[in-house]
C-alpha cells in the first residue's frame, strides 16, 4: 500500500488515496509501481493511468496526457497536463479532435512546431478514444 | 437650508449610486466565484511541482542556472501586479505602499532594482513617483491566461539566466477569503528548495535520494519541469491577485451600498421634517390669517 496524488494544473483528481498499484505509461513505456519501489522520476507520455485502490481488486482508469511521475518513500506524485476519468470524455469530441488533427498533418507545407501540436492532439484522442471504448 | 426639491434630487441620485455599487458588488461575486474556483483548484499542483523540483534537487546530481542563489544579490527584478481598475478598497493601495517601501528600503543595498509593472494602477502610481519599469502590462483581469503567465515567465527567466538579475521578487495581493487578502512578496527565481519529500541530509534515509533513477536524464528534465514550475508559479500568483481583486470590489461595493442605503434614510429623514415643518407654517398662515379676517 502506498499514497497515490495525481493533480493537473486545473483541478486535484486524486488525493492521498491508499493504492495497491499503478500503471503509468512513462517515457519508456508501461511502468508497474507497487509498494516499495525505488524512488524514481520519469516523464510520461500520452496515455492511460491505471490503479488499483487499496482493498478493493478492480482497476480504476484515467487518461492522461504529458507530466511528471515521482516515486518517493512517502508515496507517489503524478503531475499531468490533463486528467479524464472515462465519464468525464466527450467521445465525439474526441473522434472530431482526431479527424482534424490527423487532416491537418496530412498537409505537406505543416511549419515543424505546428506538426508536433497536431501529433500531441492526435495522440491524446487516440487515448480518450481507447479508455472510452474499455 | 435645502429646499425640498434639492433634497428630493439628492435621495434620486444617491439612489442611482446605490443602484450602480449593488450590481458592481454583483458582478464582482460571480466573477469571484469563477476565480476562485480556478485558483483553488492550481494551488496543488503549483504546490506539488515546487515539492517534485526539492526532491530532484535534493539528489544533488544536477545544477542549474535556476537554482543557483547567490548570498546577496545585487541586481533584481520585482513584479507588481494590480489591477486596472479601481473601485476596490485598499487592494491597489496596499500594493502600491508595499512596493514603494521596499523601492525605499532597499534601493541602497542593490546595483540595479528593476519594476515589470502589472495593471494600470501601478503603472499610474510609479509613473508619479518617477520610477521608470523595465515593462508594464495591462488587461490582467479580462484575460489571466496560462499563455500570458508563460510569456511573463519567459522573459523573466531569460533575463536572469543572461545574468541579467540575481534575484526576481514578486508583490501581489493574496487571496485569502472574499473579504480578506493579503500583500505578499513572493521570491521566485532562484526557486526556493528547502522543502523535500526525502529526509534532511544528515538523517536516517537520506542516501535514499541519491539513488533516484531517472527517466530520460535528470538534465532533460530539470529544464523543463523549472520552466514549467516557474511559468506556473507567475500564473498562479496572477490568478491571485485577481480572485483577490474581485474579492476586495465586492467588499468595497458591499460597503458602498450599505452607506448609500444609511445616507437615503438620513434624507429621507430630513426631508419628511421639512415637509412637516413647511405644512405647519402653512397652516399657521391660514389659520392666523382667518383670525384676522373675524377680527
Amino acid at each position: 500500500m502506498f499514497l497515490f496524488s495525481l493533480v493537473t494544473p486545473e483541478k486535484k483528481v486524486i488525493t492521498d488515496q491508499e493504492v495497491e498499484e499503478l500503471l503509468v505509461p512513462g517515457f519508456r513505456g508501461q511502468l508497474n509501481i507497487l509498494p516499495g519501489h525505488a524512488p524514481l522520476m520519469t516523464t510520461l507520455s500520452v496515455g492511460i493511468l491505471t490503479y488499483r485502490e487499496k482493498g478493493s481488486s478492480t482497476f480504476r482508469e484515467v487518461a492522461i496526457s504529458w507530466g511528471y511521475c515521482e516515486v518517493t518513500p512517502k508515496g507517489v506524485i503524478v503531475l499531468a497536463e490533463t486528467a479524464e476519468t472515462k465519464d468525464e470524455i466527450d467521445r465525439d469530441r474526441a473522434q472530431e479532435a482526431l479527424k482534424k488533427a490527423e487532416k491537418a498533418l496530412m498537409d505537406p507545407d505543416l511549419e515543424p512546431d505546428q506538426m508536433k501540436k497536431f501529433q500531441r492532439k492526435m495522440e491524446r484522442a487516440r487515448s480518450r478514444l481507447e479508455l472510452a471504448a474499455h | 437650508m435645502a429646499s425640498l426639491k434639492d433634497i428630493r434630487s439628492r435621495i434620486s441620485s444617491v439612489k442611482n449610486t446605490q443602484q450602480i455599487t449593488r450590481a458592481m458588488k454583483m458582478v464582482s461575486a460571480a466573477k469571484l466565484r469563477r476565480a476562485q474556483h480556478n485558483i483553488v483548484n492550481l494551488r496543488p499542483y503549483a504546490h506539488y511541482i515546487l515539492s517534485v523540483i526539492g526532491d530532484i534537487a535534493a539528489t544533488q546530481r544536477v545544477s542549474h542556472p535556476l537554482l543557483k542563489s547567490v548570498d546577496q544579490p545585487k541586481k533584481v527584478l520585482v513584479l507588481v501586479v494590480t489591477s486596472d481598475r479601481g473601485l476596490c478598497g485598499g487592494f491597489n493601495a496596499n500594493i502600491n505602499k508595499f512596493a514603494h517601501e521596499f523601492y525605499q528600503s532597499n534601493k541602497s543595498n542593490y546595483e540595479k532594482m528593476d519594476f515589470l509593472l502589472v495593471g494600470k494602477k501601478a503603472i499610474e502610481f510609479f509613473k508619479k513617483r518617477e520610477i521608470p519599469p523595465v515593462d508594464t502590462m495591462l488587461n490582467l483581469a479580462k484575460d489571466v491566461s496560462y499563455p500570458l503567465a508563460a510569456k511573463v515567465a519567459d522573459r523573466c527567466m531569460r533575463a536572469f539566466t543572461e545574468g541579467e538579475y540575481e534575484a526576481v521578487y514578486l508583490i501581489y495581493n493574496q487571496f485569502k477569503s472574499a473579504i480578506s487578502q493579503e500583500v505578499i512578496c513572493e521570491r521566485l527565481l532562484p526557486v526556493d528548495l528547502s522543502s523535500t519529500n526525502f529526509a534532511e541530509k544528515g538523517q536516517p534515509g537520506a542516501m535514499f535520494a541519491q539513488d533516484l533513477i531517472f527517466e530520460p536524464e535528470p538534465e532533460e528534465i530539470i529544464d523543463e519541469l523549472l520552466n514549467k514550475h516557474f511559468a506556473v508559479q507567475v500564473y498562479r500568483c496572477m490568478s491571485e491577485s485577481v480572485a483577490a481583486e474581485h474579492g476586495a470590489r465586492m467588499s468595497a461595493m458591499e460597503n458602498a451600498t450599505k452607506n448609500a442605503g444609511e445616507m437615503i434614510d438620513n434624507l429621507t429623514l430630513t426631508y419628511n421634517k421639512l415637509r412637516q415643518a413647511s405644512i405647519t407654517t402653512e397652516l399657521i398662515e391660514i389659520t392666523s390669517g382667518a383670525e384676522a379676517l373675524k377680527g
